[in-house]
């Protein structure tokens, strides 16, 4: 090898170790800001989607403060609210009926149009970003927000991109959290032994009264906060129901914490179930309206029509406290059952409560003797973590316990 | 001139070797980043098909042969509570032979709402 000829190879060989020493380190930061990015985009959207959640139905609140939390969480996890942009999520079908999940093409209403998923990205209408908050910030948040999409977009400086005439690097990151009726409740998390048919609940405004009737034609009465009252339900057709948890069918959880086995409770743990609340899981499923066929997701879990007196005494005792009942949309006999769900074995003799999610209520009054006996609450407005899967709940609903969760 | 040859052949050993290096830690780093990719698009949507997270996975990895990965997703419905484990991997074939070479890992856990 003649002299300076290896210089041209060490001078080959450098470059070569540079370009692909200089994709790793490029590669490896482009991917940790996107990991970054995703990140402030995630909790900026959980941020506001739970702000509108925990005061819909409360107090009013505006653009402006929406799009204060979302900015101070996307600036807490590493991206830059200059370069984030936020869109509310609209469900512009607020008819008080069923939701619907878009992508499993079931009519849950029956009225013969699918609800569309209500996208919203991309409207200018809704957008929220630091530009354009100075004027619609005062715009405030009513029924139909049901969530709130934020992008976040960062430049990342590529070192050694120089190869390609490339010196940064634009990376983007998108999440959209939603509102939707909590579709599950772990055990000891307040949730009561009493069934509400959801008829009661889709009427129902924070602050109404509830009225649960014992010995009287199982009925639920709903008083409004302006006076006026309904009553709900027959001794053919109840509207509410007590629930013997010890024995829950669920087709997704059949060995789920041994629920399904009748574990025959006896009152003291009735009892202990009312004031340390449920020792099982209830997982709520897509609300079905007649004419569609009952759903088959969810819990059905076993019990009788109206509250059972035995325990009436002990709620007494907890006036005041805020407990999960449980709302239902239908309920099924063993003959039901067997029917839709043909290789499960044969049901127990009972009726069956399909469970569609949660509603807080604020124990008031309770009347544990004579002939007619109550108990009596009112309405709450309740956010928790969970699940939000589409097709649970009520549309536009605020009553229904709700939970905030990443679905894009 | 004998130890030019020898020391060049050493400094190209080397030089490979880092390249190599370089090449694994960014298959490292495509392959975790696919990975927490296709986690997080099953946990927010727990009752999507296996077929469209592993599609979501194939999409979010760049430089490398797709046809070759191995992708391993739980089948759905994945449950509130549950955890949700996502596993990429590629063969990594090194030119400096069978010794450098083996399988690239990308896994990513992630809880369901």
């Amino acid at each position: 090898m003649g002299r300076g000829q290896s210089v041209v190879v060490v001078v080959l060989a450098l470059v070569a170790l540079l370009a692909v020493l200089g994709l790793a380190l490029d590669g490896t930061n482009v991917y940790r800001a996107r990991r970054i990015l995703q990140n402030a985009a995630d909790k900026g959207a959980l941020a506001g989607s739970l702000l509108i959640a925990r005061n819909r139905g409360i107090v009013e609140i505006t653009r402006g403060q929406v799009w204060g939390e979302v900015s101070r969480y996307v600036r807490m996890n590493g991206g830059n609210p200059d370069k984030a942009v936020a869109y509310l999520v609209v469900n512009e079908d607020c008819d008080g009926q069923v939701e619907e999940d878009p992508t499993d093409g079931v009519d849950n209403d029956g009225d013969g149009v699918l609800d569309e998923d209500p996208g919203s990205f991309g409207n200018p209408d809704l957008r929220m970003d630091a530009s354009n908050i100075a004027i619609t910030g005062v715009v405030p948040i009513d029924r139909s927000v049901e969530g709130v999409w934020v992008t976040t977009t960062g430049d990342v400086t590529v070192l050694f991109g120089g190869f390609l005439r490339r010196t940064s690097e634009t990376v983007r990151a998108r999440a959209r959290a939603d509102i939707r009726a909590v579709g599950g409740i772990p055990p000891g998390q307040g949730v009561a032994p009493i069934a509400v048919h959801y008829e009661v609940v889709r009427r129902a405004r924070r602050g109404d009264t509830i009225t649960v009737w014992d010995g009287y034609n199982y009925q639920v009465t709903l008083t409004t906060s302006g006076g006026s009252s309904t009553n709900y339900g027959e001794p053919s057709n109840p509207y509410s129901g007590w629930l013997n948890l010890g024995w829950i069918h669920n087709a997704e959880r059949e060995t789920f914490e041994n629920r399904e086995v009748d574990q025959s409770p006896g009152t003291n743990e009735l009892r202990r179930w009312f004031s340390q609340g449920s020792p099982q899981s209830v997982y709520a499923g897509p609300i079905s309206e007649p004419p569609n066929p009952p759903s088959t997701r969810g819990d059905f879990i076993f019990g009788d029509p109206g509250i059972r007196t035995t325990v009436l005494h002990e709620i007494r005792r907890l006036i005041g406290r805020t407990f999960l009942f449980i709302v239902y949309d239908r309920w099924h006999t063993r003959n039901d059952l067997n029917q839709m769900f043909p290789t499960h074995g044969d049901f127990p003799e009972k009726i069956f409560f399909h469970a569609i999610g949660f509603v807080a209520v604020t124990v008031t009054d309770v009347r544990s003797g004579g002939a007619v006996k109550y108990v009596r609450g009112t309405f709450q407005s309740f956010t928790t973590a969970g699940s939000a899967i589409p097709g649970r709940g009520l549309a536009c609903d605020d009553m229904m316990a709700r939970t905030v969760s990443l679905v894009e | 001139m004998v130890e030019m040859a020898l020391s060049i052949t050493l400094f190209v050993f080397l030089l490979l070797g880092l390249v190599e290096a370089g090449r694994y830690a960014f298959l490292l780093g495509s392959l975790a980043n696919a990975a927490r990719e296709g986690a997080r698009y099953a946990v927010v949507h727990p009752y999507a098909a296996t077929s469209e997270i592993i599609d979501r996975v194939r999409q979010s990895v760049a430089g490398m042969n797709r046809d070759q990965l191995t992708i391993s997703v739980p089948n759905p419905p994945r449950l509130p509570g549950t955890y949700v484990t996502v596993a990429v991997s590629y063969p990594f074939r090194s030119v400096l032979g069978p010794v450098l070479s083996g399988t690239v890992w990308g896994i990513s856990t992630m809880r369901v709402p």
